[in-house]
């Protein structure tokens, strides 16, 4: 029987985004614990939230957010610390003044590549640590190669990779695809291209959406449930 | 009240909640939204979603559920 796959739209810079791999994460685990065994096969697909942002950006994410919401900046500092408890309790520790904010097409274009290798999982975690809680710059090609070598891939090949923009036009057909779909917010999870979760939903709801694509493929003839996928603009 | 994020999915089923607190938990266009903290005055589950922005796009992507093209 062919895996259940479930794609994931997600950016980095997506605070929901982190707490939304946790949530899935546990809602695979319970989904297991229930006695489901069928095979899941995760890809994280690009979407960029802020395509225009700088590579560089000076201000912290306190001073831009109150600059650009016009709220004090004890408001936004309690924004922030609400969400970075809501992401304690998925075990996350974030970092709002750390964080550099900066424009995540080359982390995509990486992860693309890190697909290719078999290691997109650790190095979409790479990242989101990386940006969330360790204050590392996401968007230079330098910093990016040196978080991909720690989970095992090639430095030069990395630095070659990005630089050229190898990858570019793959992160610009996932987000044609979202387009396809009709998604505008992420984290978005389709699942055997047929189901769609919105957000950074309980864990029960992916558990509970795992076992129901289960159930499609025990069902379809040859295990295959049918999909209608359709065709972003141009592909 | 934004739009969720998943109003305008074409060909796919929507599992889970399509809104309130669980479905808002996404950040649309370059806007996450955030609830807002816990007022101990007031009923929590009342409370209203903040919208944030964390990049340079114009608010109006606050309504990209609405079917808009997304990332633009």
């Amino acid at each position: 029987m062919s895996p259940i796959t479930v794609e994931v739209w997600s950016d980095i810079a997506c605070p929901w985004c982190y707490i939304g791999k946790r949530r899935f994460e546990e809602g695979l685990r319970r989904y297991r614990a229930t006695g489901g065994d069928a095979a899941v096969e995760v890809v994280f697909r690009s979407f960029e939230l802020a395509p225009d942002q700088p590579e560089d950006v000076t201000s912290t994410v306190v001073e831009y957010l109150s600059e650009r919401k016009g709220l004090p900046l004890a408001q936004v500092e309690q924004m922030l610390t609400h969400v970075s408890g809501l992401a304690a309790a998925e075990g996350l520790h974030y970092d709002f003044g750390a964080v550099q904010q900066t424009r995540t097409l080359k982390a995509h274009e990486l992860l693309h590549l890190a697909h290719e290798r078999g290691l997109q999982e650790p190095m979409k975690e790479r990242l989101l640590a990386a940006y969330f809680a360790q204050g590392r710059h996401v968007g230079r090609v330098d910093e990016l190669a040196d978080l991909a070598a720690e989970v095992g891939l090639d430095h030069d090949d990395v630095v070659e990779a990005l630089r050229s923009g190898r990858y570019a036009p793959a992160v610009q057909a996932d987000i044609d695809q979202a387009r396809a779909y009709g998604i505008s917010g992420v984290p978005f999870y389709v699942i055997d291209a047929r189901y769609g979760i919105s957000g950074a939903q309980a864990p029960e709801t992916f558990a509970a959406a795992l076992a129901q694509a289960a159930a499609d493929h025990a069902a379809a003839p040859g295990g295959e449930p049918r999909v209608d996928q359709p065709a972003a603009a141009g592909a | 009240m934004t739009a969720h994020p998943a109003a305008a999915t074409q060909g796919l089923t929507l599992l889970g909640a399509a809104g309130g607190a669980a479905g808002e938990q996404a950040c649309v266009g370059d806007t996450c939204l955030l609830p807002a903290a816990p007022d101990p005055t007031t009923d929590a589950s009342r409370e209203p979603a903040v919208s944030v922005h964390a990049g340079e796009v114009p608010a109006a992507s606050l309504h990209a559920a609405e079917g808009e093209p997304l990332g633009q």
